[in-house]
């Protein structure tokens, strides 16, 4: 039982990661409607920015990560200036845009590897401290990737309810071609879709630099898992992007506690193909009359 | 040089198989499948399994038959045929993106049974030992046999899927890939031509990798992974999709660029990566100012 609920909570707090990586995933997909395969390479821009700001550069922790994730978001807006924006202006067919969005990985997971090498790198020396909650321990750096990425989705959330730009943003992908009839920037928009998308995913990669190292190749699986989320929870629904980075989080603990941590993918993999088979429009998915899909 | 030259005809010998498969689905259907590497994998392992016993193995697999090459091989393909025709059923009631996820899904869940189910092909060590063909008494063994033996199955293989190109068939998935709502209207059933085109490209994909896998005589899962359909849908889309010419010059460039590189003096410790990423900016380059590919007569949509 001890174990469980320690599984449980490593759930919850990878959960809170997930939903970040959701959140950075479904704003492109959701709203510029973009396959965005390059977000596995942009993942590695902040943790690789932070481990460039501490390490070589002997920055503390506190100025690294904000500096990482400012990497990040800039890496975002240079996508979408420099890959995107010439398809968009050329009104490139979605499968155009997903294989040159492929092609835009490998490249930039080959310059880092170029750049830092291929093995893994670890940003953080110390060992963590521990933390006991009764019968559940938590590393401090899971309390911090906890506190910070609830916080980061809270946030999110919160702005999506209140700030206008979102609901533009919302309506830009159920319609594109209308932003601009009605007189707003579209390409700005997404350019602060890009951006925001790009600090998310910084922020989720720095969070998960810190706690497990970073390699070139690691930021396909956190894609996948983003994209999982997002499709699970339901395209149409932020809060379905969290509830679906959260129940997947906790659904590969629940395979280490019964199963063994190999099957985690096939589990992910398995909901994924569930989800679009029984609730297509996911989780907390909107019913639409078929005129609108 | 010339077993190296040899080497690289087999490869693409192999890899035209794979390319006028998936062009069969992608460039008629309309479909991106990034599953085509599993199925690949399937006609792989169910090559070797059926293949490899008789006291040549080092260590347990689940079962290992000792059938001749050309059994084995129609194993293999008929395993991957089996293995397209239920992911097929489930996929293809999808189409766009979500088509593109779920195939996705299905790659990642067989690599993982593959990785993982060490009982069925060893996991991770993989399978060593898997025998040279051996047919009617013709044992192939030089580089210059097998580039023969490649290029027979491919002399067996690629006239039925040029025949399954221009027959009444291929341009039923031509109109569906074109409109589909139309073409159902004309009475062409979406499900069972797309059904029928996967399960054919699925079991080419097979005999693909029965011939991979008694060529390089080991196999494990990496070489099946979510890459390598990654791999196939580059190169058939940066070849050109959706007729005869496409995917061999796609076969060709992919595995000819890396060697052309090699000669032209990198610094060693970089040539990989500066090869991917010529490989990624030619895609890039590619999808903007010709997204139907090099020779392609069809552009994804």
């Amino acid at each position: 039982m001890n174990l469980f609920l320690q599984l449980l909570a490593n759930g919850i707090v990878n959960g809170a990661l997930f939903a970040v990586l959701a959140c950075a995933f479904g704003l492109v997909y959701r709203s510029a409607r973009v396959f965005h395969i390059a977000f596995a390479g942009l993942f590695l821009v902040a943790p690789y920015g932070s481990y460039l700001a501490s390490i070589w550069w002997g920055w503390p922790v506190w100025a690294a990560i904000p500096f990482g994730v400012a990497m990040g978001g800039l890496g975002g807006l240079l996508a979408e200036l420099a890959l995107y924006r010439p398809f968009v202006r050329r009104n490139a067919t979605a499968a155009a845009v997903l294989v040159a969005s492929l092609g835009a990985y490998v490249v930039i997971v080959n310059l880092f590897a170029m750049g830092f090498g291929n093995e893994v790198k670890t940003i953080e020396r110390g060992l963590a401290h521990r933390v006991s909650f009764g019968p559940v321990g938590l590393t401090t750096i899971q309390i911090w990737q906890f506190v910070i990425g609830t916080l980061a989705v809270a946030g999110l959330g919160f702005a999506t309810v209140k700030v206008r730009a979102f609901k533009v943003i919302w309506a830009m992908g159920d319609e594109p071609g209308l932003v601009p009839a009605l007189g707003l920037p579209a390409h700005r928009y997404r350019m602060l879709v890009f951006i925001l998308s790009g600090l998310m995913c910084g922020l989720a990669g720095c969070l998960i630099g810190y706690d497990v190292g970073i390699d070139p190749h690691m930021g396909m699986s956190y894609l996948l898992i983003a994209a999982v989320a997002v499709l699970a929870g339901g395209i149409d629904s932020y809060r379905g992007w969290v509830l679906g980075g959260f129940v997947l989080a906790v659904l590969q603990s629940l395979t280490v506690w019964k199963f063994s941590s190999k099957w985690m993918d096939l589990v992910t993999f398995a909901v994924l193909i569930a989800v679009l088979l029984f609730r297509p429009r996911g989780m907390l998915g909107i019913k639409r009359r078929s005129e609108e899909i | 040089m010339e077993n190296y030259l040899l080497h690289l005809v087999v490869m693409i010998g192999i890899y035209s198989i794979l390319a006028y498969s998936l062009n069969l689905v992608t460039g008629f259907g309309g479909l991106i499948v990034f599953c085509h590497a599993a199925f690949y994998g399937i006609g792989a392992y169910a090559f070797t399994l059926a293949s490899v016993g008789g006291g040549r193995l080092s260590g347990e697999v689940l079962m290992a038959g000792e059938w001749p090459f050309l059994g084995a091989l129609i194993i293999g393909g008929g395993i991957a045929a089996l293995a397209a025709f239920f992911i097929g059923t489930v996929a293809l009631r999808f189409r766009g993106d979500f088509f593109v996820f779920a195939t996705l899904g299905f790659q990642m869940i067989l690599f993982a049974v593959l990785y993982n189910w060490t009982e069925l092909g060893r996991g991770a060590f993989g399978i060593s030992g898997i025998p040279r063909p051996d047919v009617f008494g013709w044992k192939v063994k030089a580089l210059w046999e097998y580039a023969l033996l490649v290029g027979m199955v491919n002399a067996l293989v690629l006239p039925v899927l040029f025949i399954l190109y221009r027959s009444p068939f291929g341009l039923s998935l031509k109109a569906l890939r074109d409109n589909e709502r139309a073409a159902e209207s004309l009475g062409i059933s979406a499900s069972r031509q797309h059904l029928s085109a996967f399960v054919a490209a699925g079991a080419c994909a097979g005999l693909a990798g029965g011939l991979y896998a008694s060529y390089v005589t080991y196999i494990d899962p990496t070489s099946f992974g979510l890459n390598e359909s990654i791999f196939l849908v580059s190169l058939l889309l940066l070849g050109g999709s959706g007729n005869r010419i496409g995917p061999i010059l796609g076969a060709a460039v992919m595995i000819l660029l890396p060697e052309a590189l090699r000669f032209i003096g990198m610094p060693s410790a970089i040539a990989p990566n500066m090869r991917e990423i010529i490989y990624g900016l030619t895609l890039i380059v590619l999808m903007y100012a010709r997204p139907q590919g090099i020779a392609g007569s069809y552009a994804v949509k």
